[in-house]
């Protein structure tokens, strides 16, 4: 038996679903959710073999709720996006539905996920996925804190640090770590706002008090927030370029 | 704009171009005095500056009520007398009596002749002025028509766009799909009512406006689809005034704003919802309010809400005023409200 959950804000939808996944037994459809933030809980608490995601959603978006996974399941979407915003999911060969459903594309996806259940490696796209799909840049970010999912907007970053494989992100109301690199996190945001000035460091301009030559060819920022951060060679050229210097 | 600044110079130019020409004139025909006729021709100049300036400030300024080459003529004549009369001062003050006394024959003769030469020059110059301008106002209307047509072609694209809303018909259709499932009564309404929206989107569209009893209706329809989407989570409270006949507003700018408060309201939390709509017409002002709730902590994901720009841009095609959709935010409530001038 898989265990499949199903995260849809409409209910309709969701029975729609429902009523497809009837025809294989093999299904055992063992959490319903209605949004990303319910999404999240029952996937922590089921570990599902595959799930069913629409991609836009009250609350928490399909993306975001999938960033915020460890290990994130293997999903097929279902969306009311147009044929074009679906590119991105062909380009990177992740299984989508098309609203409304058709039993056809529904059976096909059904095999072709059995015929690979075994190999399937994660979405490693998701960045490239939610850019293709929305306008703009991100108004927000959303990290996991002690295990509730946190949501902090753009406005309210103090500055940015590389941590290995985390990204740590400064507020007023503390330091969150999130897993990304980045390079997402940089192409997620505004660029008018947000400057990498270093290889390790993505800062808001207007965070920044002072800069300050440091060593040779480099810089430091210090920011309102107190915090020094290092300003490369080429993050200074990005800097003066925002700022219009 | 380069024009009249071309023209600025070029008239003291011409008046003084004028004034040298007389003044050579004076000095081979007249048998002027050179001294004489060097006097007299600053006059000319003087007297030309101070006139064919205001005609061309006040053939510019021409209130539109008037015909302009009416307007130009009358110009023309009264500083035409002007203008001789003020060379015959600035004749006095540069010249002395006994140097008048000297070409006493020639300054009378000449003394008639200004009063034919100065109403001529500036009533021809009037005229040609208002030409000019009666010119450059017809190629402005004519670009302006041009501006008009692709703003209107632009207007007619994106009425289209809106109504066709692929992201609400494509839902719809899943839900319809479920529905022939679970509830095969309700999905044989359901299509019958998106038929009924869809015909009255494709109606609508081809009036600029619309009784606003329609526009009602056809949210009516819309907010009947949405109820079924998202079942009992949804409640619309409907208050404030029906309004009558006479009350007219353009196609599909309650639409969207409904759309907008649905998915802040019921997207932005999960239990039930209510999304409150109030009319009201006062001072022959029709005023549309729409409150939902919404999550402040909760930034939208990207970008901005598309249905308020929308509208605030087919209200500026429509009416040209920006102050017609004003929105605000407080105590975990978003309130729009839209304006149509009567």
């Amino acid at each position: 038996m898989y265990k499949v959950i199903l995260i849809d804000d409409e209910p309709l939808a969701r029975q729609l679903l429902q009523s497809l996944l009837s025809a294989y037994p093999q299904f055992d459809i063992i959490a319903e959710c209605g949004d990303g933030f319910e999404g999240f809980k029952a996937i922590q608490q089921h570990a599902p073999d595959l799930i069913f995601l629409d991609v836009q959603m009250p609350r928490l978006s399909g993306f975001e709720m999938l960033e915020l996974l460890d290990e994130a399941p293997s999903v097929i979407f279902t969306t009311a996006f147009d044929q074009y915003a679906m590119d991105a999911f062909e380009a990177h060969a992740i299984d989508y539905l098309l609203k409304p459903l058709s039993r056809e594309r529904f059976d096909k996806a059904i095999e072709k996920w059995l015929k690979t259940a075994d190999t399937r490696p994660g979405i490693q796209a998701l960045p490239a996925l939610a850019e293709s799909v929305a306008a703009g840049y991100a108004q927000r970010i959303v990290v996991k804190d002690r295990g509730a999912i946190r949501i902090i907007p753009a406005n309210d970053i103090l500055h940015i640090e590389a941590a290995d494989d985390y990204v740590k992100i400064f507020t007023r109301e503390g330091n969150f770590l999130k897993k990304a690199t980045m390079g997402h996190i940089e192409a997620s945001l505004d660029p008018a706002q947000f400057v990498r000035v270093h290889r390790s460091a993505i800062i808001p301009v207007g965070q920044i008090a002072k800069i300050e030559p440091y060593e040779k060819e480099s810089h430091i920022a210090r920011l309102q927030s107190g915090a020094k951060v290092p300003v490369s060679k080429a993050g200074m050229m990005k800097l003066k370029q925002v700022l219009g210097w | 704009m380069s024009s009249s600044k071309k023209i600025w110079w070029l008239i003291p130019s011409i008046c003084l171009g004028a004034a040298v020409l007389t003044l050579l004139l004076l000095l081979e025909l007249g048998g002027l005095s050179p001294l004489l006729a060097f006097k007299e021709g600053l006059a000319m100049e003087l007297s030309l500056l101070l006139t064919v300036l205001p005609a061309m400030l006040l053939i510019n300024a021409y209130p539109t009520k008037v015909g302009i080459l009416m307007y130009a003529v009358v110009t023309g004549l009264v500083l035409g007398i002007l203008g001789a009369e003020l060379h015959c001062i600035a004749r006095n003050l540069l010249m002395s009596d006994a140097e008048m006394l000297q070409d006493a024959a020639w300054v009378a003769r000449s003394q008639a002749s200004l009063w034919i030469l100065y109403p001529g020059l500036l009533l021809f110059f009037s005229v040609f002025q208002a030409q000019q301008r009666r010119l450059a106002e017809i190629q402005e209307r004519y670009a302006q028509q041009q501006d008009a047509a692709s703003l209107l072609k632009e207007a007619e694209l994106f009425k289209l766009r809106q109504q066709l809303q692929p992201h609400f018909l494509y839902n719809s259709l899943n839900a319809i799909s479920a529905l022939t499932i679970t509830a095969p009564d309700k999905a044989t309404e359901m299509i019958s009512r998106l038929a009924d929206f869809l015909r009255t989107a494709v109606k609508q569209g081809k009036r600029e406006l619309v009784p606003l009893r329609e526009e009602l209706d056809y949210l009516r329809q819309y907010l009947w689809i949405e109820a079924v989407r998202f079942g009992d989570r949804l409640r619309i409270d409907w208050s404030g005034q029906e309004a009558g006949d006479t009350t007219l507003i353009p196609p599909f700018l309650l639409q969207p704003l409904m759309e907008n408060a649905i998915r802040y309201g019921v997207y932005g939390k999960t239990g039930a919802v209510t999304i409150s709509i109030h009319i009201e017409q006062r001072a022959n002002m029709l005023r549309v309010c729409i409150r939902n709730p919404y999550d402040p902590s909760l930034k939208p994901t990207r970008g901005t809400g598309f249905g308020l720009e929308g509208v605030r841009r087919r209200l500026w095609l429509v009416y040209a005023r920006q102050d017609l959709l004003l929105t605000a935010e407080a105590d975990g409530y978003f309130e729009t409200t839209l304006q149509i001038p009567q």
